[in-house]
């Protein structure tokens, strides 16, 4: 529709919806021929003064129009069918309006507002909460800051965030530009006019908004200011740093493709193999990432049955189920619980899983070794309890 | 035949696939509109003699039918409108389904007087001034 704004004819606008020429087929043809049309199209246009819906039929100028959309439905939903086109617009008048700089709040990546309040959750480590629940954005931020200290030039970084004369100043810029969308134009006016009048009400429109945006802003920044800014301190800390650890949980940020490594420590364990001799395992980290497919992996120098060598950054052998899953909390969780679990429990003294056997069968050759992980069943660590055997009962 | 058999026939004919074809305004109106044909055909439309149509059916006996797929529907301005109905009522003839072009539509009225009982399938694949031509 908004290719009429090329035309190069008259458009005829008419109590604010726009009429196009009607076009015909011989249905059509016929119809208007009837005098029954024509005595209906005259007593409708001679009847404006009750208040009516505008007439599908118009005639002007010896010509028959028939109504097409509302002009101003033409700037409602321009964002929704051009939304590129509309993002430029809208970054134009931005600049226009020196709107660009970062009013916005703290810019976190969404991969680490997930990371830091939907997975870290899951594996901290609580005390006082009888029943596990979901915490709140502001109790994770008091539990990190309970347990990790932050460098106090953020928390001067908070307190100028939570300054909001900046956001005052580009508002009180924008009210000096008219938000009012003009009214459209009436009778048969050029395409050119008609567009110049779907330009100032979509300017208008995106002015309003931006507005709307901006006493939002404020808004929030005020509330912020009341209580949190120490938890703010945090947050700002934790989009500059871009990694953390605390219980064992951990992730980093890469920087090669953009994204985050977030990973589990699995802690010492040992396993026994048939013959009920024991391997101590030493800790390692396994590790997801955001960018493509959830695949666990050990990111440290490691050997295990489940992984194909002995060297770092391998994938661990889940089984033949292969599932495809994509980067969210619920999956990052459920993979990286997966991938320990393989480590931890998947070990079978009896059946043939995973890439090597900790005993060697006569007549077996050895592609990984796991002798220099043997330790006597009265190992310290076993006996006081720091580490269990984690397949006592395959 | 009785209301049973009546109502029988009604299903059956109900049943059967009855093929969509455009009408001869959509298939005219695509024409005008691609060709932009205007007021100038019209009148060379009306000048059309039997002397003229042959002269333009010898120059275009070799021409190639040019692929032409009319619009299932078609809506003309009121302009196109009086073309079309000009030439419907001046061309009226039933070979007018299979004119691809301006110069097949101005012969097909003298094919069809010349050679009443060409085959669909001849006249959707041959330049109607080959077919005028062709025994």
């Amino acid at each position: 529709m908004w290719r009429i704004f090329a035309a190069a004819g008259e458009i005829l606008v008419h109590r604010g919806h726009l009429y196009v020429p009607l076009l015909r087929d011989p249905d059509i043809h016929r119809e208007i021929q009837t005098p029954v049309f024509w005595s209906q199209l005259n007593e409708k246009s001679s009847d404006s003064l009750t208040p009516s819906p505008p007439p599908v039929i118009l005639s002007r100028q010896h010509k028959l129009f028939i109504q097409a959309v509302t002009a101003s439905s033409l700037v409602d939903n321009y964002a929704r069918i051009f939304p590129a086109a509309y993002e430029d617009r809208r970054r134009a008048l931005r600049e226009q309006f020196s709107l660009t700089a970062d009013f916005y709040g703290v810019n976190l990546d969404p991969h680490l507002v997930t990371i830091v309040f939907h997975i870290l959750p899951h594996f901290l480590r609580r005390q006082g909460f009888r029943k596990p629940r979901r915490l709140e954005e502001g109790e994770v931020l008091d539990l990190i800051r309970e347990r990790v200290p932050v460098p106090y030039h953020f928390e001067q970084e908070a307190r100028s965030f939570l300054d909001t004369r900046p956001l005052e100043e580009a508002l009180r810029r924008l009210e000096t530009a008219s938000v009012e969308a003009p009214p459209p134009p009436e009778g048969m006016v050029p395409a050119a006019t008609l567009q110049v009048w779907w330009e100032e009400a979509l300017t208008a429109r995106m002015l309003a908004a931006e507005r709307g945006r901006l006493a939002r802003e404020i808004e929030d920044r005020e509330r912020w200011a009341d209580a949190h800014e120490r938890r703010l301190a945090v947050l700002l800390w934790l989009a500059t740093k871009g990694s953390l650890e605390l219980d064992g949980f951990g992730f980093s940020r890469l920087k090669k493709p953009p994204g985050y490594r977030i990973y589990k420590r699995t802690g010492p364990y040992v396993l026994q193999d048939y013959y009920r001799r024991l391997y101590f395992f030493p800790d390692c980290r396994v590790a997801i990432t955001t960018m493509g497919r959830l695949r666990p992996v050990v990111v440290d120098h490691y050997k295990h049955p489940f992984l194909r060598r002995h060297g770092p950054g391998q994938q661990i052998c889940m089984g033949p189920e292969n599932q495809n899953l994509f980067f969210s909390a619920k999956n990052a969780i459920r993979v990286l619980e997966e991938g320990i679990n393989t480590l931890l429990y998947s070990y079978d003294t009896r059946r043939r899983r995973g890439y090597h056997r900790l005993d060697v069968l006569p007549g077996m050759m050895r592609l990984v070794d796991f002798e220099d992980y043997r330790i006597p069943p009265d190992h310290p660590l076993l006996v006081s309890g720091q580490v269990d055997v984690k397949n006592r009962t395959t | 035949m009785n209301l049973k058999d009546a109502w029988r026939q009604k299903q059956r004919r109900g049943r059967e696939k009855e093929y969509f074809s455009p009408s001869r305004f959509s298939h005219v109106g695509g024409l005008v509109r691609r060709y932009h044909l205007g007021e100038d055909f019209c009148q060379v439309l009306k000048n059309m003699t039997a002397e003229r149509a042959e002269k333009l059916a010898w120059d275009d006996r070799s021409a190639a039918k040019v692929p032409y797929e009319p619009p299932l529907f078609f809506l003309a301005t009121p302009e196109e409108f009086q073309v079309i109905q000009e030439i419907l009522s001046g061309l009226d003839n039933p070979y007018l389904r299979w004119a691809h072009s301006p110069e097949e539509m101005l012969l097909s009225r003298a094919l069809w007087r010349r050679r009443p009982g060409l085959e669909p399938e001849e006249l959707a694949t041959r330049h109607l001034a080959a077919l005028f031509w062709s025994d």
